[in-house]
């Protein structure tokens, strides 16, 4: 059994775990209206996601709103609503990607079925 | 109450084998409060029909949801005419008897009567229909039958109240008898109050 203490813990009514499969254990700390959060995964797309996940429960209508101040290069940072907690679950996940430097919509419209993308560079091939 | 669903933060380093880290500034998430303490009222039985000069009862229940854990007071409003209303107790916190009383002179008729249970800000209704009626309640059903040897068929009869009933037979004496009946079922304590209007003159048997 492992304890970890952290002295910057999640607000109340935060939770934090890691979703599918990542590899390495994933952490999320809080400070001064910053969250920072590190997670490994095989990221969020085809028909199952690997990440790590700060969250709410929640029911009924809700909304997000959140800033991606930074992220790591080659890596994702987005909000997300979901499901459940399974890797495959139905998902809407808006994302920055550090490498594109441009956001794209990611959803799962059902659990377990091959993620869709939208993609400004999809958009500029229709277009 | 709507699925639970999971709202909040992502990163992921694209891969197993490390971590990628992302901040998060300007988090803000929405979603509905807890539901609010409220109650239901209901009443049972929801309709009932008075007799000029009588009381009916019903109940009114209280059903706390929510955590929901005050008094209510109770009121009523649609009585016709004549006719009065009590709760006991009131305020109430789970039951209360809702006592009609029909004077004699009541309005007759049927009404629909909102009963209303108020805590603080919140307020409910219920429905109960009373109907205030003249008469008692429908005649009982009367049967006509011959018991033992009575020689000719007998018959009853009943017109606005008066019974004609006749029978032969060998009469209600020594060990079995033979008259002409007209019975109602009846179960418990009970009366039978009749005045003899005629009686054929023919001599009874045991006399």
């Amino acid at each position: 059994m492992t304890f970890t203490v952290t002295t910057q813990p999640l607000p109340a009514g935060w939770l934090d775990q890691d979703v599918g499969q990542v590899g390495v254990v994933g952490s999320a700390t809080y400070s001064n209206g910053t969250f920072t959060v590190s997670g490994a995964g095989t990221s969020v797309w085809s028909t199952a996601d690997g990440f790590h996940f700060v969250y709410q429960p929640l029911s009924g209508d809700g909304t997000i709103v959140a800033r991606v101040a930074s992220v790591s290069p080659s890596s994702t940072g987005g909000v997300m609503i979901r499901e459940t907690l399974n890797a495959n679950a139905a998902e809407v996940f808006p994302t920055y990607y550090a490498q594109s430097t441009y956001m794209k919509l990611t959803a799962r419209l059902r659990a377990a079925l091959q993620t869709k993308r939208l993609d400004p560079r999809d958009v500029a091939v229709l277009g | 109450m709507a699925q639970t669903v999971y709202i909040g933060l992502v990163v992921s380093s694209g891969n197993t084998s490390t971590l990628a880290t992302a901040t998060f500034d300007n988090v803000v998430v929405t979603a509905p409060g807890p539901p609010s303490p409220n109650f239901a009222l209901s009443a049972s039985p929801s309709s009932q029909t008075l007799v000029l000069g009588t009381i009916g009862t019903s109940t009114i229940t209280v059903t706390p949801q929510n955590g929901f854990s005050g008094s209510v007071n109770l009121s009523v409003a649609g009585l016709p005419s004549g006719v009065t209303a009590s709760f006991s107790p009131n305020p109430a916190t789970a039951t209360s008897t809702l006592t009609l009383t029909a004077s004699s002179t009541a309005t007759t008729g049927t009404a629909a009567v909102t009963i209303a249970g108020t805590s603080a800000s919140l307020m409910q209704t219920t429905t109960i229909m009373v109907t205030v009626s003249s008469q008692s309640n429908p005649s009982p059903v009367w049967t006509d039958l011959d018991i033992g040897s009575v020689g000719l068929a007998g018959s009853g009869n009943n017109s606005n109240g008066t019974f004609t009933v006749s029978g032969a037979g060998t009469s209600a004496w020594s060990t079995a008898d033979g008259i002409n009946f007209m019975y109602q079922p009846f179960s418990g304590d009970g009366t039978i109050v009749a005045r003899v209007l005629t009686v054929s003159p023919s001599r009874p048997a045991e006399s």
